[in-house]
């Protein structure tokens, strides 16, 4: 289901079933002429410059590169924690480069999930607890989230492991678990990065439909990877350099 | 975030353990030697009550009738005491002494006060009855002395016929009571002589070579001698409060150290910093807090241990508890600062 949103680009919320806000604008992205600078001095890196490409809405875009060339510099700037030193991000009529860190982190919250390379999912907490926890920060009641959460990993083929901590699970299911983290709030931006680096050849099978199955209308979901068998399932290809 | 900061302390119960013993040993002699000065105050107290009176009548010129001695004919009290004024007067001879009898090892340091019976000063025995004749002594229970049992002062035998209780004075000395004139034969070479006169009511004629002290000064002069002591237990008492304080700050600093990575995590998945600043302070104080309830049980049960006589009150444990929350507070902030220095990008940094 896909909605314009508004005219001055501006996000329209509600409640929904789980009490998770629902976006109600298109998930496009737009970037043009970003440059990312790190660091000052001798030590100052640039990994990216003058990038442009767009993501549309209800794709599955892949942004290849190999290591050490950008990608998690752009997931960075894209999911609002980096500041950009130049260039154009614009996304469901956003422009996040002139974002306040308010609205970054408004941004972060309402409108990103993330899926971060190696898991981090909370130590302390068990599967269902860590997908919780993006909607307990939005004020969503814990008796909701926790609901919420358990159906979610259930669907993924969890519903075995929902009060397992992460050290016990294995590879794919922390993934899963930290996909499931990602998406809890219905989010329009779903940001991956490498979600296939720590995996065996199975598992990957398994992330990759998974991913697949969250592109939808209303949602652009972005890949960074050096994984060659990430870009089969891609929609549109980003390569930042050489090919992958 | 009550969710998250509850597995956090189950998950790092260990370390928890470890910070909450740490600190409670540390709250716990804190709160023995608050005790103890607060016992050493008290005693002052208790001693000035127990002579009654409204005001005192001692030599001229003398700090006060327990660390001076210059004493006074006896007889003054009939000069001073106005019965159509209600204006009553009694001596007594404070005097500091040695007795045989109370404990195994030999002698015993005692305080002696003598009183003349049927005037102001009125002992009131916790079991047995007040002296009233020479060769009688109520005694302080701590001296632990039987009502029957004899002790030696002076080379005089003492019937005990009677024991007080809380009657101790210059850090816990007990207190032996006697007759004025069985204490003049003792200080005085048997003259009529009296350290001081307790009055109720005002003299309306004071002699020259006399002053009138209140208790209240009187309270002071005996609470002088132990000044040094009470300071450095109140010194010894603040650093102790500080090592406590470290203590649970460091424990709330590691842990922040530890969650660096989770920190960034729910930074970048939009929690706002002073969400997470509640973790480090709810550690805080759970850790401060926890101590503190378990300082005041191991008080309590090493109390009995000690030879002196330890106020351990209601109220000395309500101020550890509200200074456990200070402290859990203040110790929090190590965690705070740095949690609110983590920064989300380091979610995505490499594995």
């Amino acid at each position: 289901m896909t909605r314009e949103g508004p005219a001055d680009g501006r996000a329209r919320g509600t409640s929904g079933r789980w009490g998770v806000r629902v976006v109600t604008r298109r998930a496009d992205l737009s970037v043009s002429g970003l440059t990312v600078d790190l660091g000052s001095g001798p030590s100052r890196a640039r990994p990216l410059e003058n990038l442009s490409f767009t993501g549309g809405d209800g794709r599955l875009v892949v942004v290849c590169a190999p290591s050490g060339r950008g990608k998690t510099t752009l997931l960075s700037v894209l999911a609002g924690l980096l500041i950009p030193t130049q260039g154009s991000i614009n996304f469901a009529g956003r422009e996040l480069a002139l974002s306040s860190r308010r609205e970054m982190l408004q941004h972060r919250r309402d409108c990103v999930g993330l899926v971060f390379q190696s898991f981090n999912l909370i130590a302390s907490l068990d599967a269902v607890e860590n997908v919780m926890a993006p909607l307990l920060m939005t004020g969503v009641r814990q008796s909701v989230a926790r609901r919420r959460a358990a159906e979610l990993l259930s669907g993924m083929g969890l519903d075995h492991r929902l009060h397992h901590r992460p050290g016990s699970l294995s590879g794919g299911e922390q993934q899963r678990v930290a996909i499931a983290r990602g998406v809890v709030g219905d989010p329009p931006l779903f940001l991956a990065d490498e979600p296939t680096a720590h995996l065996d050849q199975a598992q990957v099978g398994a992330v990759l439909t998974l991913l697949r199955s969250l592109v939808r209308p209303g949602r652009l979901v972005l890949v960074a990877t050096h994984d060659a068998r990430v870009v089969q399932v891609a929609d549109d290809v980003v390569d930042l350099t050489a090919p992958c | 975030m009550l969710t998250i900061t509850f597995r956090d302390l189950q998950w790092r119960a260990r370390r928890i353990v470890v910070g909450v013993c740490a600190a409670m040993l540390v709250f716990a002699v804190t709160l023995l030697l608050q005790s103890v000065h607060d016992s050493f105050l008290n005693e002052t107290d208790r001693t000035i009550a127990f002579f009654g009176g409204d005001s005192w009548v001692v030599t001229r010129g003398l700090a006060g009738p327990f660390t001076t001695n210059s004493p006074m004919k006896a007889e003054v009290a009939q000069h001073l005491a106005d019965p159509s004024r209600a204006v009553t007067a009694t001596p007594v001879a404070i005097f500091r002494h040695v007795v045989e009898g109370a404990d195994a090892r030999g002698l015993s340091d005692v305080n002696v006060i003598a009183y003349r019976p049927d005037g102001v000063v009125e002992p009131r025995p916790t079991a047995g009855r007040p002296p009233r004749a020479d060769g009688e002594v109520a005694v302080d229970d701590s001296l632990g002395v039987p009502i029957g049992a004899t002790l030696t002062l002076a080379g005089v035998p003492l019937t005990v016929v009677g024991t007080v209780a809380g009657l101790t004075y210059n850090g816990g000395t007990p207190t032996v009571v006697m007759t004025l004139s069985q204490g003049q034969s003792i200080a005085y070479d048997g003259e009529d002589m009296a350290s001081a006169i307790v009055m109720q009511g005002n003299p309306s004629v004071l002699p020259p070579d006399l002053a009138v002290m209140t208790p209240h000064e009187v309270r002071d002069d005996l609470r002088r001698p132990l000044q040094v002591a009470t300071r450095t237990l109140g010194l010894l008492s603040l650093l102790l409060w500080l090592v406590a304080g470290s203590i649970v700050a460091f424990v709330c600093y590691l842990s922040a150290l530890d969650r660096v990575r989770d920190v960034a995590v729910l930074k970048a998945i939009g929690a706002p910093s002073w969400r997470l600043c509640a973790t480090p302070l709810i550690e805080g104080l759970a850790v401060s807090l926890a101590a503190a309830a378990g300082a005041i049980v191991l008080a309590w049960a090493l109390v009995p241990a000690f030879p002196l006589t330890i106020s351990l009150g209601l109220s000395a444990c309500l101020v550890l508890a509200l200074v456990a929350v200070g402290l859990g507070i203040l110790a929090s902030l190590a965690g705070i600062a740095r949690v609110l220095r983590v920064d989300p990008a380091l979610a995505l940094a490499g594995a």
